[in-house]
């Protein structure tokens, strides 16, 4: 079953021409698909394109079937397609609780009521008590989300993704900042919390990418130079070219 | 502090300001001429607020629905004769929601700091509009005199001051209990979450269009229940209850009194209201020193009066916050 | 409308175009490289005009008046700066609003208490004070020696601003801020010399214009009006179009009130409203990130 479709995806800033006719297809039983490329590549162009934060100059966005090129970016979400940002946006003002309450309203019906108190909706409480405590972060629940350290607001970064209970979920660099360690760590996460979700993830460490891919896409100025298993990219000598450059090829 | 605690403290502050709030009348009457003004100011103040201070939309423009309404009241009852109250409360809140409708649709769509300064520039429409091409409905700058106080239909009557604030009263405590609802509610915290990250609630799914016309609707409703009691209290309306200025002074009014928080609009309506009169009686420039006191809550008490108040309760009980 | 009647109109409306070029120009480079409205913009124009009047009162000497309100203009634009917007510059567009709105509440109070609500007129300078005949009626000369002086400022700025180096660090600065710090110019003090700068010509322009305007209490609420509706409608990023906005505001409120004056300023605020729904960066504007 088709889960994400591009076709021949452009996308220029005026003269610059970021995305050139892109087109790949992820299917709803593939679960991890990696993009690699240099930056500048386009990656996080690419997913703005097709989380709905940027108009494509041209081409098609589908989405489970459903052509979602100029839907407005809450609706795709609402579609089973959710994401991370690469630069932590957390709501700076809200506990650890409130942002998850939040992330977890967003797909109730009770997120309209004027009347009731948000105590009153106790299933919201009752799902970010089973997420927190899973991913062992419960006494925190009452810290404002700021006091966190660096990894740990990662950690709440990658939950207010998958609170809606996403079909597809997209990973813009989800270890940025992170220790070599810590990325190790979290990447071990995504794999446990995970594993039914389709995710397509944008990772500039190798290490981490290779470990989590069973496909990986090469993105280069906008085009895509490489596609398919770990092993076929990690033996190709073109893409150790675009890396390394070309006296190490 | 536990929540329960925490909770009948409120509780007890509330109704310790609710008894004193009930034996106003036993003062003399400028005293309740005052508090009446003071609790139809704040009604005004917390829809700014709630626009403002809790979705982070700052506008210009409240004192359209406080006017619109306020002449609504004025014509129907002065010129045509209309006097029942809920019959004007209908036709003023129809027309408040169909302004706001129109023009929330159009100025919901751009940036925060132009869609303030568009709703200063409909603000200064609507303002002329009423001053010169409705001028035979508005009796433009002169304005239209002699409104009675609200016919309810019933036996009750409300002519008296005393009867009046009561009825205020009533009706302001409506509001802020709603206000207070919504606050806690879901449609609430959504609101807050749009305020500080409005990007982020988009990527959770959320349409935050439709909660922020909701909100902007909603507030003027608001805005348009007080405008119509003023009507009704101040006896006289004329077109500077549509200007920019009063606009603006909601704005002022909210910073001083503590923006975001429920009781804020109540304390800045409070410093406004007490401050010009006690002012006026030896200066007549108490619009500026108005300004300066603005000036210094933006600059150094950006809590505002809600906030020092909360930090005077913190030290009070030892200090033992969360935060 | 006799032809003559027209033309003075017209030339009216070119003269008060060009008052407003003095205003608009600082506030629209404010607005452009500091992301800051400043509605007191109006008060330093204001202010400019009284103590303008008050030297002319005590030495006879216009054009010690007209440096006088010039430099009370950028004074008070420096205390602002220094003051008050230092401590909004990151913030919301809406902190410099309304500080700003309550400054000119503040400075409006305080010109109320020095120079009292009666309107004050000024003469123009001798040489000045007498007409030219056109079209077989007289028309002032003073009032196109300010068009002369518009025009004349409006050619300093643009060489300013394209030609000097001073003029390349504050274009360089509107474009992008961070990458202007990073070569290291002294983001600070550019913003406290526009500032100065544009509250300089605010006062000028008070001064200047108060043979034409007069001086009440009310006159810098009047004036912002105007001005903030150029910048709206004209949009920030070109003199040029800052130029022709301000005429063109100036001759459709000139003409306006002449011969519509219920409706005025209303159709001009309509325009505004229209302009900032439809295209918000403004006729002339460049579009912002």
């Amino acid at each position: 079953m088709d889960g994400l479709k591009i076709e021949r995806l452009s996308k220029s800033f005026g003269a610059l021409q970021v995305l050139r006719n892109l087109s790949f297809m992820i299917r709803a039983e593939e679960k991890r698909v990696v993009i690699i490329g240099p930056n500048g590549a386009g990656k996080t162009t690419l997913f703005n394109c097709i989380s709905g934060e940027l108009p494509p100059t041209g081409g098609t966005v589908t989405l489970f079937g459903r052509d979602v090129t100029h839907m407005p970016p809450y609706r795709r979400t609402r579609l089973g397609l959710a994401r991370t940002f690469q630069v932590t946006d957390l709501f700076p003002y809200f506990t650890l609780m409130e942002n998850l309450l939040l992330a977890f309203q967003a797909h109730d019906p009770c997120r309209y009521n004027m009347i009731r108190s948000m105590a009153a909706h106790g299933h919201l409480y009752d799902k970010a008590e089973k997420l927190l405590k899973e991913l062992k972060l419960w006494e925190k629940r009452d810290f404002p989300v700021t006091s966190l350290s660096h990894g740990e607001m990662r950690l709440v970064e990658l939950m207010l993704g998958i609170a809606g209970a996403p079909n597809i979920l997209l990973l813009d660099e989800p270890t940025a900042g992170l220790t070599c360690s810590e990325g190790v760590w979290l990447a071990g996460v995504i794999q446990e919390l995970l594993k039914d979700v389709t995710l397509l993830i944008i990772e500039h460490d190798m290490q981490i990418a290779f470990a989590l891919a069973e496909r990986i896409i090469v993105l280069h100025q906008g085009e895509i130079v490489a596609d398919g298993k770990p092993e076929e990219i990690r033996a190709n000598t073109k893409i150790r070219e675009i890396y390394l450059g070309t006296c190490y090829g | 502090m536990t929540e329960t605690t925490q909770r009948w403290k409120s509780i007890i502050t509330a109704a310790c300001f609710g008894a004193f709030a009930l034996v106003v009348p036993a003062l003399p009457e400028y005293a309740v001429t005052l508090a009446t003004s003071i609790l139809i100011t704040s009604i005004y103040v917390s829809s700014a607020n709630l626009l403002t201070g809790y979705t982070g939309l700052v506008s210009l423009g409240q004192a359209i629905f406080w006017g619109s309404a306020a002449y609504v009241v004025a014509i129907l009852s002065v010129r045509a004769g209309i006097t029942n109250f809920f019959l004007l409360l209908l036709v003023a809140l129809c027309v408040v929601v169909l302004i706001s409708a129109f023009f929330g649709v159009l100025a919901l769509r751009v940036k925060r700091l132009y869609f303030m300064i568009v709703t200063f520039a409909f603000g200064h429409v609507v303002w002329c509009v009423a001053m010169y091409p409705m001028q035979g409905i508005t009796r433009g700058y002169d304005g239209i005199k002699d409104i009675a106080r609200p016919d309810l239909g019933l036996s009750i009557s409300l002519t008296s001051g005393a009867q009046f604030y009561y009825f205020v009263l009533v009706i302001a405590a409506l509001c802020f209990l709603f206000i207070y609802l919504v606050t806690r509610s879901p449609f609430g915290r959504a609101m807050m979450g749009i305020r500080d990250n409005e990007h982020r609630m988009v990527a959770l799914g959320y349409n935050t269009f439709l909660y922020k016309y909701i909100t902007y609707v909603l507030s003027a409703i608001i805005a348009g229940i007080a405008g119509m009691l003023f009507a009704y209290f101040n006896g006289y309306v004329n077109p500077a209850e549509l200007h920019w200025l009063w606009s603006g002074d909601a704005l002022m009014m909210m910073f001083i009194g503590g923006i975001g928080t429920l009781w804020g609009p109540l304390w800045g309506a409070l410093a406004y209201t007490g401050l010009r009169y006690w002012i006026s009686s030896y200066t007549m420039y108490w619009f500026g020193i108005e300004g300066i006191i603005f000036i210094l809550v933006v600059l150094f008490f950006r809590g505002g009066i809600a906030g020092f108040v909360a930090g005077m309760q913190r030290r009070l009980s030892g200090g033992r916050t969360k935060d | 409308m006799e032809f003559s009647v027209a033309v003075a109109q017209v030339l009216n409306g070119i003269a008060f175009g060009m008052l407003l070029f003095l205003l608009a120009a600082g506030l629209s480079l404010m607005f452009g490289l500091m992301g800051v409205v400043n509605l007191a913009h109006g008060a330093y124009f204001m202010v400019g005009g009284y103590v303008g009047l008050t030297i002319l009162e005590m030495t006879g000497s216009f054009w010690l008046a007209i440096l006088g309100g010039a430099a009370s203009g950028a004074f008070l634009g420096f205390l602002t700066e220094r003051f008050f917007m230092r401590r909004v510059y990151g913030l919301h567009g809406h902190e410099s609003i309304l500080l700003t709105f309550a400054l000119s509440i503040v400075l409006s109070d305080f010109s109320l208490f020095l120079w009292t609500g009666t309107p004050r007129w000024v003469q123009p300078p001798g040489f000045l004070d007498f007409s030219f005949s056109f079209f077989g009626n007289p028309y002032p000369a003073y009032r196109l020696a300010i068009i002369a002086v518009g025009v004349l400022v409006f050619i300093v700025l643009y060489l300013f601003q394209e030609k000097t180096l001073w003029g390349a660090i504050v274009r360089a600065g509107v474009d992008d801020k961070e990458m202007a710090t990073g070569l290291g110019i002294n983001i600070p003090l550019v913003f406290t010399a526009v500032f100065c700068l544009g509250a300089f010509l605010a006062g000028f322009g008070g001064f200047v214009g108060a043979p034409i305007l007069g001086l009440h209490i009310g006159l810098d609420v009047e004036i912002i009006m105007l001005a903030l509706a150029v910048v709206i409608v004209g949009g920030i990023g070109s003199l040029p179009g800052c130029l022709t906005t301000c005429l063109l505001l100036g001759l459709s409120d000139t003409l306006g009130k002449v011969m519509w004056p219920k409706y005025a300023s209303l159709t001009i605020y309509l325009v505004v409203v229209i302009v900032l729904l439809v295209k918000p960066s403004g006729l002339f504007g460049k579009e912002t990130r």
